[in-house]
Parts: C-alpha cells; structure tokens; sequence
C-alpha cells in the first residue's frame, strides 16, 4: 500500500469483498467446468463384437477387421459361412453424439441396427421406438438415399434425433457397401440443406426484436409494446407449439461440448445460439428471454390474464439468484461430465409444448402455470437455467469492455506526455 | 431501523414464495436424478431398434423360392407319399 492512498470507506471495502468473493466462485466454477469436460471427453472403451448379434441374426462368430466386423453362421451343411458384416456409425443429435452398430447381409441389405449411445433427452428418444420410427428402414440398402422427407418420415419433437439415427445408418450401410462389394456404384451422397419456415421465423422474430428493442422515442413507445407482444405471441405459437423449438440448456452444453452438429440440417441450431451470442455481446442485452422465449411469452400471456406483478423480495432476491445459478451450474456439470445433454435440460417446455415430460416435470410445469396467475414469470425469474448463462455472456461483454476502456485510457495518458 | 424492522417481520408472501420454490426446486432435482439414472438413461442408451419384421437373410428366401427342403422334411414326406417320390 502507498503512503498518500485514501484510505477506503466501509461501503467500498464491502464492494472489494464482494467483488473478490465473486471472483473467487467464478474462478472455482470455471475450474469445475473444465474437470466435467474434461471428464465428459474421455469415451470409455467399449466391445461391440457381443452385439453383432443383435444386427446380424444367427451370428456364432465375429471376426474384426479394422472398423469392418464380420459375422460369421453355420449354414445347413453345418459349415461356417459369412452371412454378414457390421459397422458403427455415428452423428450428431440434439444432445450430442449417437453412436449405431448397424449390420447388413453380404448384399449389402439392412438387417438390424443398435444404439450403442447416445446424449438425447431420454423421453424425446423414446419417441422414434414409439412412432415404428424404426421400421421404415426394414429391407433398405446403400442404393436407398435414406433422406428424411424423401424416403424416410422424421418423427416431430425428436426432429434432430431422428436425422441423426438416418444419416448414422446411411452412412454405416455406404461404408459396409464400399469395403465388401468389389466395384460397388455409390448414388452420389446427398446432404440437402435445411433451411425452411422454422429458420426464416427465427431470422424474423431476431430482425424484428433487435429494431423494436432499439426503438427509444417516447412517442413510438405504444409502436414498441405492441409490437413487443406480437414477437412474443409470435415466439410462443411458431417456436414452442408449432415447431417446438425453443432454447434450451441441452443446446448450450452441446455448444460448450464441442460437439456441435452439421449445418446443413441444423441451421436454426446455429442462428439461434449465434444470434443469442452475437446481440448479447453487441448490444449487452439479452434479446431471447424477454421479447420471444416462447416458455416467457406463455407465463406472460397468463400474467397478463390474471394480472400478476413481479414479486422480489430485495432482502432475498440476491440469494435466491444464487439458486438459480447453482441450479444451471450443477446441470451444466452433470451434462458435460456425464455426456448427456439431453437429459440435464430439466426445463419443462417439451412438457408443455410436445406434452412429453417426466413426472417431476409435470408437477413443475403445473406449478409455473399457476404461479404464473400470481407471479409474473416465475420460471424466467427464479429456476430457468438459461437465464444465468445468457447473463454470463453480457458479464464478460462488460469484464471485456472495462479492460478494453483501462486499456485506451492507459494508453491515451501515457501517449499525452510524448505530444 | 424502521427497515430492520419490516425484515424480520413474519411476511407471508415470502413464505409462499420460499415453499414454492422448495417445491420446485425439489422437481428440479427428481427430474435431473430421473434423468441421469440408470433407470432413464442406461436402458435406453444402449438399445436393440426394433425392426417390423424380423429380417430373413437373402440366401434362405433363395431357397425358399425354390420349395427347397430340409432332407429330414424329404425323408417325412417320402414316408407318408411313397407315390410321389417314385421314378416316372
């Protein structure tokens, strides 16, 4: 300490505290972000001979040549005869990566498949067993495109998950197809880009909230509520009950993962966590949550009915946000380490707008539609998980601009004397 | 001193808010334990898909396609037809 420093007042030096202390959690945090990564990267070993069975039938044999492994039966002479081969394959879901073992005949034809793994929410997963999502790949071979919305029917609120299973299929049976049938003609792959309604509404509620959002004339302020209303009523029917797709905390571990997937099917993927990422860092303000979240627009919208008030106890507020980030923080940690994004997104908006949930998500989501009626957005408020994390992502945008501005003051003192 | 006061008086706004949110919090985590157990999580990770039909492999439809026969299924048919297996 210098001789001729003030000496700090007891608010400041509380200030100081506080600012070390926050420091200190946030550098902790971080450490434990990077362990459960760390974690989450190391992919465990695993023999997939046994379950070759399971996707080449009457299998008594395996034999493993390279990534290629080969079934072996008996035939009705009883003599050992090659009756098909196998192959993983693997792409990337809406939680991450899925990984198949897919088995065909000696021509090449499909027999059966296996999930070996996979990172999707366990209900949305569940769903392509339950719609006979399976069955349309009975007697396929690597002649079929194997292309959802051409040959193959996707399975609505497991959009991405089906897409994956589809390409690691296709994939699987073209490689098995290449390294057993000598001089095997391929149809050329296709990999359509998916761009549709979903990406030009998202692009169009960004665009729109981004202008009203910058809107600052009193006099335009009716222009801007309503208008406000419109992207929010906007959100809450096109992203969560027609398409349902909303954010949610699967996709930020997936970002944070790594494991990103393919742009071609997964545009919205990129303009969503983009766009997000983008107007935080540039304007400092979140444009999602408040203008068209479709889980806010839908506990606004009820609010509004009842005409519920904000309620936040100043003496509590601050601690209770702590248990919001603690509450984010742990899933995040459990989704990396554990590698299963899907499931750390405990959120209840597939609950509501794809009536799939977990029992706990039911009660959850009874709980914030009626609280919904007293409070205004107790979910936003109090347990989103992704509230935390967008407003992490304008606490480094001003961490970032205060070093940048010490950084040009510095700079501008010290070039003074020199002028 | 007036504000002490208000803190540390019983409000029940703040208790239906913190038994709210204890509730809540307690979905929270059955839905995350759920979620990650192995009830939710091991036994669909690693699944057979099933398929419609059970596959039959190319070279049995071959055979049949041509009424092949087992020799046990010709011996049982040549004991109960003799006729029909007789030279013409």
């Amino acid at each position: 300490m210098t001789a001729n420093a003030s000496p700090l007042t007891p608010i400041q030096q509380r200030r100081a505290r506080q600012r070390r202390n926050q420091t200190i959690v946030t550098v902790i945090a971080l450490v434990i972000l990077i362990v459960a990564w760390l974690i989450g990267r190391i992919e465990p070993e695993q023999d997939i001979a046994p379950y070759v069975r399971d996707v080449v039938p009457d299998t008594e044999r395996v034999e493993v040549r390279g990534e290629l492994l080969l079934a072996y039966g008996h035939d009705t002479d009883g003599e050992e005869t090659l009756i098909g081969y196998a192959k993983t394959a693997s792409a990337v879901g809406y939680g991450g990566t899925l990984r198949l073992l897919v088995g065909t005949d000696v021509d090449g034809n499909l027999l059966g498949t296996r999930i070996l793994s996979h990172q999707e929410t366990p209900n949305f997963f569940r769903q392509l067993e339950v719609r006979d999502y399976y069955q349309q790949f009975d007697s396929v071979n690597y002649t079929n495109p194997l292309i959802i919305g051409q040959d193959i029917d996707g399975v609505g609120g497991a959009t991405l998950s089906a897409e994956a299973v589809a390409q690691s299929i296709r994939d699987a049976v073209r490689g098995i197809a290449l390294e057993t049938i000598p001089n095997v003609q391929l149809p050329p792959e296709q990999r359509p880009i998916k761009f549709g309604a979903p990406e030009v509404a998202l692009l169009g509620l960004f665009a729109v909230s981004f202008f009203l959002h910058r809107i600052k004339n009193r006099r335009l302020q009716t222009v801007k509520n309503y208008g406000r209303w419109l992207v929010l009523l906007t959100g809450l029917i096109v992203l969560g009950f027609i398409f349902n797709k909303p954010l949610t905390l699967a996709n930020i571990i997936t970002f944070i993962s790594g494991a990103w997937p393919d742009w071609q099917n997964n545009i919205y993927w990129f303009i969503l966590l983009g766009g997000i990422l983008f107007v935080t860092s540039v304007e400092g303000k979140n444009p999602y949550c408040s203008w068209f979240c479709p889980f806010g627009a839908a506990q606004e919208v009820l609010g509004k009915l009842s005409g519920a008030k904000a309620y936040q106890p100043r003496h509590l507020y601050s601690k209770l946000q702590w248990l919001q980030r603690s509450l984010s923080f742990t899933a995040i940690v459990l989704g990396l380490a554990l590698r299963q994004p899907g499931a750390a997104s405990y959120e209840p908006f597939g609950t509501l707008f794809h009536l799939e949930g977990s029992w706990p998500q039911w009660v959850l989501l009874m709980m914030v539609l009626f609280g919904s009626l007293i409070i205004y957005r107790p979910f936003c408020n109090y347990l989103c998980p992704l509230d935390p994390v967008v407003d992490y992502i304008g606490e480094i945008r001003k961490g970032v601009r205060n070093v940048w501005q010490a950084r040009s003051k510095l700079i501008s003192s010290t070039s003074k004397p020199q002028a | 001193m007036a504000s002490k006061k208000q803190t540390n008086k019983f409000d029940i706004k703040t208790a239906g808010l913190m038994l709210y949110l204890s509730v809540a919090v307690m979905m929270v985590a059955l839905t995350l334990f759920l979620a990650f157990s192995d009830q939710g999580i091991e036994a669909s990770n690693s699944q057979v898909t099933p398929m419609q039909t059970p596959t039959i492999l190319p070279s049995v439809l071959t055979l049949q396609a041509e009424d092949y026969e087992t020799i046990d299924q010709q011996l049982t048919r040549e004991a109960s037809t003799p006729s029909a297996t007789s030279n013409p």
